[in-house]
């Protein structure tokens, strides 16, 4: 008799918890929660790009999970490491088909992103590419054969066409083009150089360099012996800003400038600010200067959060998360089959145009994209200095 | 490429480019050539130590607005405990038989560890110093030199010289030389074997502090900073003949100069090709290394 108290403080504990969750099935609390993957490089010479797309799609999700997340579910975001390497994307691939995601993006470098292709269309999961630019991938998409992917960026054959209409304007007679030895410079390189002889512009050299290296000064020497009037860069991170300081020191004094899709931001800033890049220019997806509302708000949430504005990789990270969810809430479901069905058709705003403008929606190669944005450095400042439809 | 050939600055602009990167091969990699000179270890971790020179000299010159003297040496003096807590917390204990073996995973193992933690404390960012001296430049005979890199050649030239002055002069060095040349030898004549590869490690640690402290005024610090530098390195101290400080510093000067001439006349994406392809051709051909005799340092 005497564990009979005991026995009763029991059977109400159960009650409890049954009572409990019986209450938090009701109101949706414990629904599963949705799995977005992302692969992107968080290791090796891209770390930093990546991680700002990481920090990009965190904060989107943060954002959606605050306000009640997508269809009464928190997001949950699984992200890996694919080093910007074909193989390491591979494992990283599989390892997020393995979480049953209704979504992956990535996977940052064109490479990387052209090994993974035909993983996500075995596993039939949709992938949204924000950043690798190879003219490969949309050609590749939709009409191209792959169903499953969606490139939510210009290509660089259309950033190539944008820098050179601007090169025209500028007056440029020639340029010289430097580029990383993978898919993403070499594309960009290849766009650059049939955009720039289509425009009249003499190409006075192609080269390639290999991804990591940190010294440029042998191949400025042999450019600076050419004398062109911008040298067309094609590189990514800590490349970037070794090869921009490396160019300020070689070309200073001189009548060259800085093109291409240097970052002219992150850890290229310090040379920027002591105005030795004076008239450099860079053509990208983005641009934290657009003065939209939608993206003055996205760069105030990020700087708040990061203590630094968004660069161009945190921008498609944040772009990513937004369009998937809006293709979520408007499939009313969280199957891949029924999220590729409804990207395919969806029709959504630019953070990068007013809200008057019309929407974008993906094209027959799944490819959507607004405008390309052409940066000048004035001084010692970066400047938006035109947006050109693409 | 045949105009730029005779292109006389272009040919002085690239000797000057190859004079800077040999000078940071043979700074990278003379400590590792010590270190296994001295102590048969193959320190894996090396590449790391450079990398914590670059964030010394960053953090020394953006926080604390220290001159660059004063970092480097700084640089050196943390680098030389480093390889003190190095030694005597971790190589030491390798023990005889298969110390070879355990000794790169070991210092493999810790060089993750420092290439993570730099993550936890840097980030990912690469870090760009600038300083006034950044985007000065000189002539000399009508081609312009720029500064920071002229400073990494004197630095290396420095180093070198104390190095010199150090294993040929003093008697722990050429204690160092008696255990790198003869390791049973030296101990009968009454050699510490531990003292001699304590400062081994501290002096190797330090050149790749002033490496690595040298060069962030010419490129950027980041965690993965000292990866190139270390592979690069190892094809130095390979085909310069494993141990022989001789043979690194001149391998490493040759070495950058061949690349620069790639680099400027040929490709860029060759000039690690050729290195590596050197090593094994060398590893084929005379696996002792060029200058590779048995008698080290």
């Amino acid at each position: 008799m005497r564990q009979r108290p005991y026995v009763l403080a029991l059977a109400a504990l159960l009650g409890s918890i049954l009572t409990a969750s019986a209450v938090a099935a009701t109101t949706g609390r414990t629904a599963e929660p949705i799995v977005f993957g992302l692969a992107t490089p968080l290791s090796g010479p891209l770390t930093f790009n990546g991680t700002q797309e990481v920090n990009g799609a965190k904060l989107a999700v943060a954002q959606l999970n605050a306000k009640g997340g997508v269809l009464g579910r928190q997001i949950d975001l699984r992200v890996e490491d694919d080093a910007c390497s074909p193989t390491e994307a591979v494992t990283a691939g599989n390892k997020l088909i393995g979480m049953n995601p209704s979504i992956i993006f990535g996977f940052h470098c064109s490479s990387a992103t052209l090994a993974a292709m035909p993983l996500v269309e075995r596993a039939r999961i949709p992938l949204i590419n924000g950043i690798s630019t190879n003219p490969t991938i949309p050609a590749q998409s939709g009409v191209g054969g792959n169903k499953w992917v969606f490139t939510l960026t210009p290509s660089g054959a259309t950033f190539a066409t944008a820098l050179a209409r601007f090169f025209r304007l500028q007056r440029v007679k020639s340029i010289a083009i430097v580029a990383e030895n993978t898919d993403y410079g070499r594309g960009g390189a290849d766009a650059m150089r049939v955009r720039a002889k289509a425009f009249g512009i003499d190409v006075t050299s192609v080269n390639y360099y290999t991804q990591g290296t940190s010294d440029f000064s042998s191949l400025l020497a042999s450019i600076q012996s050419q004398h062109p009037d911008r040298v067309a860069y094609w590189g990514l991170g800590a490349d970037d800003a070794n090869f921009a300081r490396q160019f300020a020191q070689t070309f200073r004094g001189t009548t060259t400038r800085l093109s291409g899709r240097p970052q002219l931001a992150g850890p290229d800033l310090p040379i920027v600010q002591t105005g030795a890049l004076d008239q450099a220019t860079t053509v990208a997806q983005y641009d934290a200067h657009i003065n939209t509302p939608a993206n003055k708000k996205f760069v105030a949430d990020y700087t708040k959060q990061y203590g630094a504005p968004p660069i161009i990789q945190s921008f498609e990270g944040y772009q990513e998360v937004m369009l998937a969810a809006a293709a979520i809430r408007q499939a009313k479901s969280v199957s891949p089959a029924k999220i590729r069905d409804t990207l395919a058709k969806i029709k959504f705003q630019s953070m990068m145009a007013p809200p008057t403008k019309a929407t974008l929606r993906f094209d027959r190669h799944q490819q959507a994209h607004d405008r390309a944005a052409i940066s000048m450095v004035r001084g010692d400042k970066v400047v938006l200095q035109a947006l050109i439809g693409t | 490429m045949l105009i730029a050939l005779i292109d006389t600055t272009l040919i002085i602009n690239l000797l000057v480019a190859g004079l800077v990167l040999g000078a940071t091969y043979a700074l990278a990699a003379a400590g590792l050539a010590l270190i296994y000179g001295v102590m048969e270890v193959i320190n894996m971790a090396h590449g790391e130590l450079y990398m914590i020179g670059a964030f010394v000299a960053y953090v020394g010159v953006t926080e604390f607005h220290l001159p660059y003297v004063a970092v480097l040496l700084l640089a050196a003096v943390m680098l030389a405990l480093v390889g003190l807590v190095l030694h005597d917390g971790l190589l030491r204990r390798l023990g005889g038989r298969g110390q070879f073996e355990r000794g790169i995973v070991l210092t493999l193992g810790l060089s993750l560890i420092l290439q993570n933690g730099a993550f936890v404390v840097f980030g990912p960012e690469p870090r760009t110093l600038t300083t006034p001296l950044t985007l000065k430049t000189f002539e000399i005979g009508g081609h312009v030199l720029v500064v920071t890199r002229v400073y990494a050649v004197l630095c290396a030239v420095v180093a070198f010289a104390l190095l010199y002055l150090i294993l040929n002069h003093t008697t722990i060095g050429r204690s160092m030389r008696g255990a790198a040349q003869n390791p049973t030898a030296a101990l009968m004549v009454g050699i510490n074997p531990l003292r001699v590869a304590r400062v081994t490690v501290m002096l190797g640690a330090a050149l790749a502090g002033v490496a690595g402290s040298a060069l962030t005024f010419v490129y950027n610090a980041h965690p993965t900073v000292g990866i190139p530098v270390v592979f690069t390195a190892f094809a130095v101290i390979i085909i310069g003949g494993l141990g022989s400080l001789a043979g690194t510093v001149v391998t490493a000067f040759a070495l950058g100069l061949t690349q620069s001439f790639v680099g400027g006349l040929v490709s860029t994406t060759l000039q690690d090709a050729v290195a590596f392809s050197l090593m094994m051709l060398v590893l084929f051909l005379r696996p002792q290394g060029i200058f590779g005799r048995g008698v080290r340092l």
